[in-house]
């Protein structure tokens, strides 16, 4: 019998009543208890329960009122224990109870909920995680000592930096990393120094900002306290190099290929730790897929999956690791890359699904922010979306594959910030169809951006397909060069040829040929996703018949199926509007404009803007809030949820380091103007649709993967407006008011929905207007005309009268018959 | 000043604290009637809360403001309050009472829960029309480089540049540039030698990757 059974006996007894137990005696009972627990792990007797008996004995401590702080350090000293058997689990175990049991104040408490948000990180336990940390800020705020609580601050920072790069955020982890630095430049201690830079290093991996990672970490190796770094963590260092060399060779396909020898050379270290090395492994076999070097592949997956399997994961059983997500996508990519059996892609497809769908719940459980997340910016989630789709098209084939696909797409959006907002769950395919999204004379095209590749969705009258398009470190520089294109263009005033080089390059990567024949026949297209990849102007884009998208097609924008498919709900369930129009026009110099925002040019709004804009609108029930009216205030109080629209003249304005930076300048109630952000946009109360008229309004920080939340058109959405027109550049005053006033021609006296009387206005003022009149957007459900809901009911009156009169009459000459 | 008190009054200001009770809780009453160091306790821990509050008001106020975010400054404030509040009530300054770290905790959750939620800061208020971007080169020049564009940049944001002829064809492009200026080395320039005229444009990228600003001008060489 073993010393620990003796004294388990003697508790027992005690607690039955039967003699006492010291605290000396208690303190060694429970030492005894975690040590048997380390050396029995594997055969634990079955009668004697772990847990149950730790609860006891902290219970009876509790009783007695004895210290717990022997009983944090035997825990905390058995976690050593753990860590070197690499039992992570039981780390985990054991380091939850020692921060339970440690006072506040003591110095390595801050440390300890570090490390476990570090776990609960690793598990995607994101608010576990979020948690953590905030109660290691507060025990480092309780140390006393400046050293000791600057170092744990530091180590806050960083591992909060990291939390906020997980979840797609790099701008917010930004000053957190800032912080850190700071600290640890104060500090001078190299393992922090050290610890730091693989973090700033790990941010230059995920912005694809290799020059950076190459400059600082040549800068760290040549100062001075880079010799007294640990090795391991050298390695470390060495290993994200080669990591950001793959990355940068993927983006740049010409640049001379070092990363295979760097990740090698990495591997070749003996003493790498596990978890490098698999890390390591990982990313050579996905240059292994990339090269076509399948049996390299293959050998190293499986000794990933090898050592995977000796190891004990941290996290809940149902919860995969970082890596075994990883290896899950590789094998898909090779079993899609040897074009394997049936069978063997269904394998392929069950396990990638298994991740994807745990995936989906982790990130379903991040806690709300108003501010949105990057849903799929993370590799794995990003990755594993990608695999599902690519797998289920491959087994189900051309027919069935396209629907199936386009189901687990939707799920995926589904777990945007917007649709959570707005409390929508995933639509099936049947009920999108359903739901009158699909237009009659064009179709639904669905983005599902890829690292590997991207998807394309067409969904029309002809059924569902999908086609591959560029993966996104293509689609992304060619953006960028578009914008850069426009931005010139747009303050020249002229439509340069590199505008249409620009233009010509995205077309091609976003609208492959089997795409444009797609589209071709459409005269309504709604682009679902986009925030997955970013500001495109889809009216910019060169179509099939070399034209502009946006003058032959009605385009319109969703941010997701989920939320279109709450949209039409939406319509379906509001009464018709009243055809009433209030324009808040605030350009025109509200007071302390020009004190506190010199800068901006004041846009006038008189009678003749206010021709431009309206002369040809036939709706007559408006107000026009101009100067001083036009208020933060008074759009905040006014009630349009029975009105068809409100329209916002003003300007647009950016305020810098916050999250949600694209805002509205309106006047202030007798004060100084007002900035009407997208928080105080959410609570308006919107008509249907919302116009706004403004520079660049539908910006803001991407947020790969998620539906919009953070931008003014997504706080319209939840405001309670089912269309939004809203610019996506800068904007010409005069010109935009000058297409809106088509735009409102269109909607009005031709009945066309937003989405038409946009591409109206764009034909209508196309010679006036240079590239400015692709970048107005209808966004939302745009493409059913809203004032023929207006109209409808008037229309009704007469007919009902009718009948009634006529089935009056019928009653009246039966009566006279039968008397 | 610092309070020992039993471990039941403890949890029970812990829980005062985290909200679990509330101040007419009759059981913290009874003992506050009890015990004159728990009644103290109570006192500054009201304090705190007070602090918070107005502090939480003042973050209302900014969201009311419009402005919609959090970073770094807003835990600051938070702390700021709270060492205020601190400092107000003779807490000692080398260690605080064991109750006042429940106070702490609960700071740093709501800074943890603003930073979450995003809450507001200062901010840097741009306009977006009207202002024009290009510094150099613009218009006649006697050399088209530096290049340089009108534009504060936040850590980690980027500016790209790119140099075409005047027939579109691109002669020049950047490297990310972490400062708004950029020096071609005299490689780069040997190629814009035999040019007379250059347009050229830029895009502001923010940590995300995601265009902030875009511009560009035209140049030609002074006669």
């Amino acid at each position: 019998m073993d010393t620990f059974e003796v004294d388990l006996l003697t508790f027992e007894a005690a607690r039955e009543g039967d003699g006492d137990v010291t605290a000396v005696q208690l303190g060694v009972l429970y030492r005894n208890l975690l040590d048997a627990r380390s050396r029995y792990r594997t055969a634990w007797p079955e009668e004697t329960d772990f847990d149950a008996t730790v609860d006891a004995i902290q219970a009876y401590r509790l009783e007695r009122g004895y210290s717990a702080e022997p009983y944090a350090d035997a825990d905390y000293d058995r976690s050593w224990f753990f860590e070197e058997a690499g039992l992570t689990a039981e780390i985990r175990a054991h380091l939850s109870r020692v921060v339970e049991l440690y006072e506040p104040g003591t110095p390595l408490l801050s440390e300890l909920h570090v490390q476990l948000s570090t776990y609960a990180r690793a598990c995607r336990e994101w608010e576990a995680a979020w948690a953590h940390l905030a109660s290691a800020e507060a025990a480092a705020l309780a140390l006393s000592e400046a050293g000791p609580a600057d170092l744990a601050m530091a180590t806050v920072h960083r591992e909060r930096a990291l939390l906020l790069i997980g979840v797609g955020l790099q701008d917010m982890a930004v000053p957190e990393l800032t912080a850190a630095q700071d600290l640890a430049d104060s500090i001078d201690e190299p393992w922090l120094l050290a610890d730091v830079l693989l973090q700033e290093l790990v941010l230059a991996v995920a912005m694809d900002a290799y020059d950076r990672l190459v400059s600082t970490l040549e800068a760290a190796r040549a100062a001075e306290w880079y010799a007294d770094v640990d090795r391991q963590v050298q390695r470390q260092h060495t290993l994200v190099l080669a990591i950001g060399r793959a990355e940068h060779e993927r983006l740049n396909p010409g640049v001379v290929r070092e990363a295979r020898e760097l990740f090698e050379a990495v591997l070749a270290d003996p003493e790498l730790p596990t978890e490098y090395r698999r890390l390591g492994e990982l990313w050579l076999a996905d240059l292994h897929v990339e090269d076509g070097r399948l049996d390299d592949a293959q050998e190293l997956l499986a000794r990933v999956r090898t050592s995977l399997e000796s190891e004990e994961s941290p996290c809940a059983r149902d919860i995969p690791s970082r890596h075994e997500v990883d290896l899950e996508v590789l094998e898909a990519q090779l079993a899609l890359a040897r074009g394997g059996t049936g069978a063997e892609l269904e394998a392929a497809l069950a396990a990638a699904r298994g991740a994807f769908e745990s995936l989906l719940d982790r990130w379903s459980a991040i806690p709300e922010r108003d501010a949105g997340i990057g849903l799929i910016h993370s590799r794995d989630l990003l990755s594993v979306t990608e695999a599902v789709v690519s797998l289920t098209l491959a087994v189900e084939g051309p027919e069935a594959g396209p629907r199936s696909a386009l189901e687990e797409v939707a799920r995926a959006q589904a777990a945007g910030s917007l649709a959570r907002a707005l409390g929508v769950s995933a639509p099936s395919v049947e009920e999108v169809l359903a739901s009158g999204l699909v237009p009659e004379t064009g179709g639904l095209l669905v983005y599902l951006p890829g690292a590997g590749h991207s998807h394309a969705f067409c969904v029309d009258a002809q059924g569902i397909s999908a086609y591959p398009v560029a993966p996104t470190y293509r689609l992304d520089p060619a953006r960028r060069d578009l914008e850069r294109e426009l931005g010139r263009a747009l303050r020249a005033g002229q439509w340069p040829a590199t505008l249409d080089d620009a233009r010509r390059v995205l077309s091609e990567l976003l609208l492959p040929d089997e795409v444009g024949a797609r589209i071709a026949g459409w005269d309504s297209l709604v682009v679902v996703g986009t925030d997955g990849l970013g500001y495109v102007p889809f009216e910019l884009l060169i179509g099939p018949d070399g034209e502009a998208l946006g003058d032959r097609r009605a385009v319109s924008y969703l941010p997701s199926l989920a939320v279109g498919v709450e949209l039409a709900r939406r319509a379906s369930r509001q009464p018709a509007p009243v055809a009433g129009l209030m324009v808040v026009a605030a350009p025109d110099a509200p007071a302390g404009y020009e004190d506190s925002h010199p800068q901006l040019t004041p846009l006038p709004f008189g009678q003749p803007e206010e021709e431009l804009l309206l002369g040809a609108c036939a709706i007559d029930r408006r107000a026009v809030l101009r100067g001083g009216e036009a208020s933060l205030e008074a759009l905040l109080g006014a009630d349009l949820r029975g009105d068809l629209a409100l329209h916002l003249v003003a300007h647009g304005v950016r305020t810098e380091r916050i999250e949600r930076p694209q805002g509205l300048l309106l006047a202030g109630a007798g004060g100084p103007p007002q900035v009407l952000s997208p928080s105080l946009a959410e609570s308006l109360k919107a008509p249907p649709m919302v116009v706004v008229t403004a520079c660049s309004a539908w910006r803001g920080p991407l947020r790969r993967g998620d539906d919009g939340r953070h931008h003014l058109a997504g706080a319209l959405f939840l405001a309670g407006a089912r269309s939004v027109l809203i610019s996506g550049l800068e904007t010409d005053y005069q010109s935009t008011l000058a297409l809106m006033g088509a735009f409102y021609e269109g909607l009005s006296h031709r009945g066309l929905s937003p989405a038409a009387a946009l591409r109206f206005a764009r034909s209508e003022r196309s010679s006036e207007l240079g590239p400015g009149r692709y970048l107005v957007h209808a966004t939302g459900l745009a493409t059913a005309p809203l004032l023929q809901a207006v109209r409808e009911p008037r229309r009704v009156w007469p007919w009902v009268l009718l009948v009634g009169l006529t089935l009056l009459g019928a009653v009246a000459l039966l009566q006279k018959r039968r008397s | 000043m610092s309070h020992e008190l039993p471990t039941e009054d403890e949890d029970l200001l812990r829980r005062l604290a985290l909200g679990e009770v509330d101040g007419d809780d009759p059981t913290l009453r009874s003992r506050a009637e009890a015990s004159p160091a728990l009644a103290a306790a109570i006192d500054e821990l009201q304090l705190v809360g007070e602090h918070l509050a107005a502090t939480a008001e003042a973050d209302r106020e900014l969201v009311r403001a419009s402005v919609d975010s959090a970073t770094e400054e807003d835990r600051d404030l938070v702390l700021a309050a709270l060492e205020e509040a601190r400092g107000a009530s003779g807490a000692s300054e080398s260690r605080p009472p064991p109750w006042g770290r429940w106070a702490l905790v609960a700071a740093a959750l709501v800074a943890a829960l603003f930073i979450w939620r995003g809450v507001p800061d200062g901010g840097r208020l741009t306009g977006l029309l009207g202002s024009e971007l290009c510094v150099s080169p613009k218009g006649a020049v006697e050399a088209f480089a530096p290049f340089v564009v009108d534009y504060d940049l936040e850590p980690w944001w980027t500016v790209e540049i790119v140099v075409t002829s005047d027939s579109g064809e691109e002669l020049l492009r950047s490297p990310r540039l972490d400062q708004p200026r950029w020096d071609p080395d005299s490689d780069q320039l040997g190629r814009l030698e035999d040019v007379d005229e250059i347009r050229w444009s830029f895009v502001v990228l923010d940590a995300g990757q995601e265009s902030v600003a875009s511009g560009g001008c035209r140049a030609w060489r002074s006669p």
